[in-house]
């Protein structure tokens, strides 16, 4: 997608009579870049031309009190020349793939009441006729207002919103735009189709009148009832949940806030925990984790070696303890070469020099064994290692999530005690009331799922103890076939997402690192960025190191968000165009030269918005040019009202030109 | 002779008294083990690593046993007889042995358990203090 032309009629600065002051953003005789420059001072009206395009885009969506984006000029005009209403329009020219199509957002401003006449129009044009449903066509080709704030926006407004909520905006970014949310929801339907049809299943089966029958009836009744209450349990719990949340929403004082967002953290920290329970049974390594305990004893015994702190008894112990783990079917161990060692199959002829390491390697306490060579046989050992990173993975980041935990806990613990507020300090009590009473409505929950479950089992065995008839039997296993096919996808979906988003995330942690390093060029201190399956991002050290927030500085930080956002944008099958305010400003010098460099790489549509003497000079010019495919220079005239009013007709009072560099 | 596993023994058993039997499937729950068997090796490797940390470790027979799982579901069943007859060098009996281990390692987790389990719900909250546990727990005589 790219946006071709943007053309405006009385929107904030860009104010007219009759003609539209147009903007050019994309010249299509250009194929080697995608980069448009538009150059300006602060205040001449570089940022509007973002939010005219997400007012033509999204109008009352975008902004509600849309009547302040009205040029006042415009208005006072309009008055002097006894006209009731202002036109306000942005008309946005953008091709998709090989088609052309204009937007118009018109907005009609009311001189006497100071506000609309109705809504913003929209209409879409394509080969010159308007299309029936131009909301759609919106819908289709971009995401919604909120996410748009990924595609335009000023570099340090998201740089801080990325900073306060790096998760969900890259949650945001991964979920969202690439569409996993929906799969999270065909996946959700999936497991309703399935339930429905578990319930038909037992309708159908309860109907048959047998002797079992009545007590069948009875379990099947008192499944039913626990559903209930379970379903009561849980809106319980909603409406407590939404109390708890409206304590604090309205206009907090500082102090408050303080305590909520201390709140917000331990529930996104305890969530955090349960998620990696979750993904830490999924990843069912509890069966093996006895071959760790073994791999212990392996490795404290290479230690002991490496000590030589072993006598000649425990040596012996060590050595049938290798023995054992190797296997009868084994000897000895074997050097291939340097790094590469093989088991010696029991009975294997050795010859020559290989013997001569065999001997070297033979296990005789004192003779030449080399300690390692049992080392290299856990490393070796794939299974082992691949359980004990893992194992060691998930109780790292719960050790993390933990302490973090108790600490976040102290802190509203001791917040609620030292607090002299009165408000505050009810309010808290209030809160903690709240959260006793979801508490006991979560354990009776958990009460009467088990012995929902306990019913379940119970039923399950009356049902097998139903004698059908023919007719009878053919109908449930159609609905068993149903539902396990169902079944099979919801799975298959579920594989899907999870294929699909660590596709997705290895794809973007390899290109934004490498853009990256190719922008910051210090590969020691900043090697990569990597993004976890929780969606915390982490810059790394070439040593594998995690960087803290107080040693990245923020343009440093503000590179690697715009790595991320170009890393995940090439995914993407739209292409949305991206325009950035003022992305150079705070980065160290060359790196913004290499940034440029960077993005002229993408083939999105990228337009930056620069201010002239901090991001943009004279020099700039000479390396820039052949990076990007068009620039403008925005500049505003300078009239006194007065003047301006009685001779509007032929000036403008901010007009844009095409750049040149002559007059810069 | 061909190498036999287990000589040739064609079931693996498990404790028959109740409260027994009634807290292995509770510890199997709360530890997540999809398979009985694989928590009796756990067990096992943990009585042999406190044996192997000069932990005092009481190993007897269990009263009495019960049918587990046959040997073909027991698919470290080669490993653990290799340990035994090697590593604690013990010919015959190697089943017998394995048993006894697997007991004195369910009795070790049961104490556990019942001393810091209260609080602990999760997994992952189980598995990461019963392994602190025993990495950093001293020998009684120390």
């Amino acid at each position: 997608m790219k946006f071709l032309k943007l053309r405006l009629k009385n929107f904030k600065p860009y104010l007219t009579r009759g003609e539209f002051q147009e903007i050019p953003l994309f010249d299509t005789d250009v194929k080697s870049s995608y980069i448009t420059l538009n150059i300006g001072q602060t205040g001449f009206g570089k940022t509007s031309i973002s939010e005219a395009i997400m007012w033509c885009l999204f109008g009352e969506d975008f902004v509600a009190q849309w009547e302040d984006f009205v040029n006042s000029l415009s208005i006072q005009i309009a008055k002097e020349y006894k006209e009731e209403t202002v036109d306000m329009v942005v008309e946005l020219l953008l091709e998709i793939g090989h088609n052309s199509y204009k937007v118009i957002r018109q907005g009609i401003y009311c001189i006497d009441s100071k506000q609309r006449e109705k809504n913003t129009e929209l209409y879409v044009i394509y080969n010159g006729e308007p299309l029936p449903n131009p909301i759609i066509f919106i819908g289709k080709n971009f995401p919604v207002v909120k996410l748009m704030e990924y595609f335009i926006f000023d570099a340090d407004d998201i740089l801080k919103k990325f900073q306060d909520n790096q998760k969900k905006a890259i949650g945001d970014h991964i979920n969202k735009l690439v569409g996993v949310e929906k799969l999270d929801k065909i996946i959700e339907s999936l497991r309703d189709v399935s339930d429905l049809l578990d319930r038909e299943i037992f309708e159908m089966q309860n109907k048959i009148q047998d002797d079992l029958s009545e007590k069948r009836k009875n379990v099947w009744e008192d499944i039913k009832t626990k559903e209930i209450a379970l379903k009561e349990l849980k809106e319980e719990i909603e409406q407590r949940n939404k109390k708890k949340r409206k304590l604090f929403e309205p206009s907090p004082t500082p102090e408050e806030e303080e305590f909520y967002n201390l709140i917000k953290k331990r529930d996104s920290l305890t969530d955090k925990i349960e998620k990696l329970n979750a993904e830490f049974q999924e990843n069912k390594i509890t069966s093996n984790l006895d071959l760790l305990l073994l791999k212990q004893i392996l490795d404290s015994t290479v230690k002991k070696i490496n000590e030589k702190k072993t006598s000649k008894e425990e040596f012996e112990g060590s050595i049938k303890l290798i023995q054992s783990a190797l296997g009868e079917a084994y000897s000895g161990l074997f050097f291939k070469a340097e790094d590469e060692i093989n088991l010696i199959k029991k009975d294997t002829q050795i010859s020559g020099a290989s013997l001569e390491k065999v001997h070297e390697l033979n296990l005789e306490f004192g003779g030449e064994m080399k300690s390692d060579a049992i080392y290299t046989f856990c490393e070796h050992n794939t299974r082992m290692k691949e359980i004990e990173e893992k194992f060691e993975n998930f109780r790292t980041r719960y050790k993390e999530a933990k302490e973090e935990l108790l600490k976040t806990i102290n802190r509203i613990k001791l917040k609620g005690e030292t607090t002299k507020t009165k408000e505050l300090k009810e309010k808290i009590e209030k809160f903690k009331e709240l959260e006793n009473q979801i508490n006991i409505r979560k354990n009776r929950m958990e009460e009467i799922e088990e012995k929902k479950r306990e019913k379940k089992n119970e039923h399950k065995e009356l049902i097998e103890k139903i004698k059908m008839s023919e007719e009878q039997e053919s109908e449930v296993k159609k609905l068993k076939n149903k539902q396990e096919f169902v079944r099979r996808l919801s799975l298959i979906s579920d594989k899907a997402k999870k294929e699909f988003l660590s596709g997705i995330i290895n794809y973007i942690n390899t290109n934004s690192s490498n853009s990256l390093r190719n922008i910051v060029r210090d590969t020691k201190r900043f090697n990569s960025i990597e993004i976890d399956n929780d969606y915390s991002f982490k810059i790394k050290r070439e040593n594998g190191e995690e960087l803290k927030q107080n040693q990245i500085n923020r343009g440093t930080l503000t590179i690697s968000m715009l790595s991320f956002f170009f890393g995940l944008s090439q995914y993407l099958e739209k292409g949305i165009p991206y325009i950035i305010d003022n992305p150079l400003i705070r980065l160290d010098p060359g790196h913004d030269k290499r940034l440029i460099e960077e993005l002229s790489k993408h083939k999105n549509q990228i337009i930056l918005h620069l201010i002239p003497g901090k991001e943009y000079t004279k020099e700039s010019y000479n390396w820039l040019k052949s990076k990007i495919n068009m620039q403008n220079w925005i500049q505003r005239y300078e009239f006194m009202d007065k003047d301006l009013i009685s001779s509007v007709d032929s000036q403008d009072k901010y007009k844009f030109i095409e750049f040149n560099i002559d007059e810069f | 002779m061909p190498y036999e596993i287990f000589e040739g023994k064609k079931k693996v058993r498990k404790i028959r008294n109740t409260k027994d039997n009634n807290d292995f499937d509770i510890f199997k729950k709360r530890f997540g083990f999809s398979e009985e068997i694989d928590l009796a090796s756990f067990c096992t490797a943990i009585s042999f690593f406190k044996k192997y940390k000069g932990d005092h470790v009481e190993i007897f027979p269990p009263p009495s046993m019960m049918e587990m799982a046959n040997m073909q579901s027991f698919k470290k069943a080669k490993l653990y007889d290799s340990l035994i007859l090697h590593y604690l060098d013990i010919a015959e009996d190697r089943l017998v042995e394995f048993e006894k281990y697997f007991y004195s390692g369910f009795k070790f987790l049961r104490d556990w358990l019942e001393r810091y389990g209260p609080n602990l719900n999760l997994e992952i909250e189980l598995y990461s203090e019963l392994w602190d546990f025993l990495m950093t727990e001293k020998k009684s005589d120390d």
